[in-house]
């Protein structure tokens, strides 16, 4: 089988007395959409952050392409096309939306003018064509949401770590976003995405990872992993997923 | 970005240029040159502070330095006045450079970066005060010698004029970085290093480069005061009086503008003025206003001068449109 | 190295300035640890302290033990006011207006006492008295160092710092002459703060 586009390879991560990832390995194949879910506090951006350089793990390697990445700075990844976005957004409060999204145009672009008109094409993608003058400051969540998916995107990444990027939207929000985030990965982007938005990821992924308590407890096309008893004990609570199935049939 | 083009630099500068022409007074031209002057030691500080948010509260590290080394090299070394100048520029560009790899390696920011900047300049200050190099306790004197191959002239427009050229420089390099990806890259870091980093900018490179461009043209200015003055010591090349006329000038005027640097300068020194008609010449009192100004523009116009007419700009266009504001989502 | 008769004694100065810088360097770091901001003023109501009590013994005869009863509310009601009316609503929360505002503050009180008392040392004939100190900047960054040494927010730090720090300066004026006897202190300053800018007991910077 050919070498994944990501391999996570036995990472641990310890805070102290805490460990927040415990010997976590997994495989994102090119040009698929995989899920990372997991009750709160799993560890999930942790593992993104890992992935992504802004922390080194304690244990363990990250492989891109088969070449080992494992503690290379944020930017230099950025630069070899692994771009992650932030549970929390984290806009240029004081630039405007284009502004915004230029920046992350310029990762492949040296000239302005350029960088500028591919935003601008980004922005409409996302649907924020009308908002490009907006002060980054003046969007709503939603909007901030997908300003923070368009700089990225405007990085052109190869591989995308969307991290909760429907979490605080509403069901209509959402249902924009889904068909926006499918159509990135029509268009030969790879996808990682951390949700806790059970519709979406039924619906978008191809494969999903269920961390727990900093462990990887399952894994599969969604249906599957999702009716795992496994899983089901991890978000319901010991005993879940026995109570559910005399009760006839496991929904998540 | 939106801003000045070249063609508004050009104007401004074309109208500054006039001043020698209209005006005699020695005292009115020396007033518009140290404007000048503080103009362009607070360009220096806004390429770092302004666009790139890293307050510095050591900028006379790199404006002493400047003076020091073309004060040394010319009357220790002989070595042409010009020469000496354009010397002490790349020296301050050293020392920023220096420091800069010191405190961004090491990750410093906020203000932990504006204190270890003072700490610095006041290190330079402390051995500039006693090293036999530079004079110690007395100071260098520039011989006196009115050629223009010395870079010194009998009249005070040269000087003027130079100081403008100097400023008209660092405006136009200034209104370059804004348009380029290096700028846009440098507001990315003021605005949110790890954003930055997320989308491949190389935020430590990124400052230093900053801070570099930003100790050059404040060495400059440093260059030029010893040239006009003829005089330089440890207080007045590394004192903390040019530190802060160095941040107030683009706070007062607009901080992350072009033009904030001049403007803020031109009020500031008007400023000074006006207390010292007031208030006589005792030491320490434009320093208060200073003070007082800075705590003021913090406090009601955090984006200086420059701010207040966009403001007043957004709110002519208001009054004018009658579109109503459409919702954002 | 030189004899104990005078490396003693300069320790022992080094030690008493020391535990005045400790002093210092404590009122920093109480404003760190609760605040979580640098306060540039810090210095400055320092000497306007040491002014207060100066003009206390010159004109009411009072000791300045007994003057540091009365100025210590003083003072108190003073930084609770500038906290409340000025650096509260100028700065608006953001850090970097905190420190704007603060230095201006700092720029302000100094200079006022500057125009106001002119930069002649001043002495206090006492029993048991010691030199007003080269004020201004110094006192800040002197008071800096201390608290990063013994890191933000730690009360031992800041005394234990402010020990080890007088006994630098003693040090380095002895051996490097009366002038340069700061410069040991900034350097360390620079240094701690470049490679551990969490200090020997403090938080993370």
């Amino acid at each position: 089988m050919a070498e994944p586009l990501l391999r996570v390879e036995r990472v641990f991560k310890r805070f102290g007395g805490l460990l927040a990832v415990d010997n976590v390995s997994l495989a994102v194949e090119a040009g698929r959409i995989t899920a990372l879910i997991g009750p709160n506090g799993a560890g999930k951006t942790t593992l993104f952050s890992i992935i992504s350089g802004f922390l080194p793990p304690s244990e363990g390697r990250v492989f891109h392409r088969g070449a080992d990445i494992t503690g290379m700075p944020p930017h230099l990844l950025a630069r070899r096309g692994i771009v992650r976005t932030f549970q929390i957004v984290q806009p240029f409060a004081g630039l405007t939306v284009h502004e915004n999204i230029t920046i992350g145009a310029h990762l492949s672009r040296r000239s302005r003018a350029e960088a500028l008109a591919a935003a601008a094409e980004v922005a409409s993608t996302v649907g924020l064509g009308d908002f490009l003058d907006r002060p980054a400051a003046s969007l709503t969540v939603a909007g901030r949401k997908r300003l923070e998916v368009a700089r990225a995107l405007a990085a052109e990444p190869e591989l995308l770590l969307l991290d909760e990027v429907l979490a605080g939207l509403n069901p209509t929000e959402v249902a924009t976003m889904v068909p926006i985030i499918r159509a990135l990965a029509d268009h030969g982007t790879t996808i990682l995405m951390i949700e806790h938005v059970m519709q979406a990821v039924m619906s978008l992924a191809e494969h999903v990872f269920v961390l727990a308590e900093g462990r990887i407890i399952a894994e599969g096309p969604p249906q599957v992993a999702v009716g795992d008893p496994r899983v089901v004990e991890a978000y319901l609570g010991h005993g879940a997923a026995a109570r559910l199935s005399a009760a006839g049939g496991a929904h998540v | 970005m939106r801003g000045p083009s070249i063609a508004h630099i050009v104007l401004v500068i074309a109208v500054l240029a006039t001043v020698p022409l209209l005006t005699t007074s020695n005292v009115v031209l020396n007033f518009f040159t140290v404007a000048l002057l503080i103009a362009l030691v607070g360009q220096g500080w806004n390429v770092l502070g302004g666009y790139g948010g890293q307050y510095s509260f050591g900028h006379a590290a790199f404006f002493g330095t400047g003076a020091y080394v073309s004060a040394i090299l010319q009357m220790r070394y002989g070595v042409n006045a010009w020469i000496a100048f354009a010397l002490g520029l790349a020296g301050g560009a050293l020392v920023g450079a220096a420091i800069g790899a010191l405190t961004f390696r090491s990750g410093l920011k906020g203000s932990y970066f504006a204190l270890v900047t003072l700490a610095f300049a006041e290190v330079l200050r402390i051995l500039a005060s006693v090293a036999p190099i530079t004079g110690a306790g007395v100071g260098i004197l520039i011989t006196l010698d009115l050629r223009p191959q010395a870079f010194q002239f009998q009249s005070r427009a040269p000087f003027y004029w130079i100081i403008l050229a100097l400023v008209a420089a660092s405006l136009v390099i200034v209104r370059l970085i804004e348009r380029s990806r290096f700028g846009a890259w440098l507001v990315a870091v003021r605005e949110n290093e790890d954003a930055a980093q997320a989308v491949g900018v190389d935020t430590a490179r990124v400052k230093l480069a900053a801070m570099t461009i930003s100790a050059a043209i404040t060495a400059a200015g440093g260059g030029f005061y010893v040239q006009y003055f003829l005089f330089i010591d440890s207080g007045i090349a590394y004192g903390p009086w040019i530190s802060i006329e160095a941040l107030l000038a683009p706070i007062v005027g607009g901080i992350g503008t072009v033009f904030g640097p001049l403007i803020g300068a031109l009020v500031v020194k008007t400023l000074g003025e006006l207390t010292k008609l007031i208030a006589g010449d005792a030491p320490g009192l434009d320093l208060v206003i200073y003070g007082g100004v800075l705590v003021l523009i913090v406090a009601f116009a955090p984006y200086g001068i420059a701010g207040l007419l966009a403001d007043l700009r957004v709110r002519f266009a208001r009054l004018r449109s009658s579109v109503p504001e459409r919702a954002h989502g | 190295m030189l004899s104990p008769v005078i490396l003693v004694p300069a320790i022992l100065n080094g030690l008493l300035t020391g535990a005045v810088y400790g002093l210092i360097a404590l009122g920093l770091t109480l404003i760190y640890g609760v605040l979580h901001i640098i306060n540039f003023a810090h210095g400055a109501l320092l000497t306007a302290a040491m002014f207060a009590a100066f003009f206390a013994h010159r004109w009411l005869g009072l000791d300045p033990y007994l003057a540091a009863i009365v100025l210590t509310p003083l003072f108190f009601v003073l930084g609770y006011c500038l906290q409340r009316f000025v650096i509260g609503p100028a700065a608006r929360g953001e850090d970097r207006n905190i420190l704007l505002v603060t230095l201006g503050l700092a720029v302000v009180i100094e200079n006022m006492l500057l125009y106001a008392f002119g930069a002649d040392t001043r002495t206090l004939n006492l029993d048991y008295a010691f030199n007003v100190v080269d004020l201004g900047i110094a006192f800040v960054l002197i008071a800096f160092t201390i608290v990063v040494l013994g890191g933000m927010g730690s009360v031992t730090g800041a005394l234990v710092g402010g020990l080890f720090i007088g006994v630098v300066e003693s040090l380095c004026g002895l051996y490097l002459g009366e002038s340069l006897g700061q410069i040991g202190i900034f350097v360390m300053f620079i240094l701690v703060l470049l490679f551990r800018p969490r200090g020997l007991l403090g938080e993370r910077a």
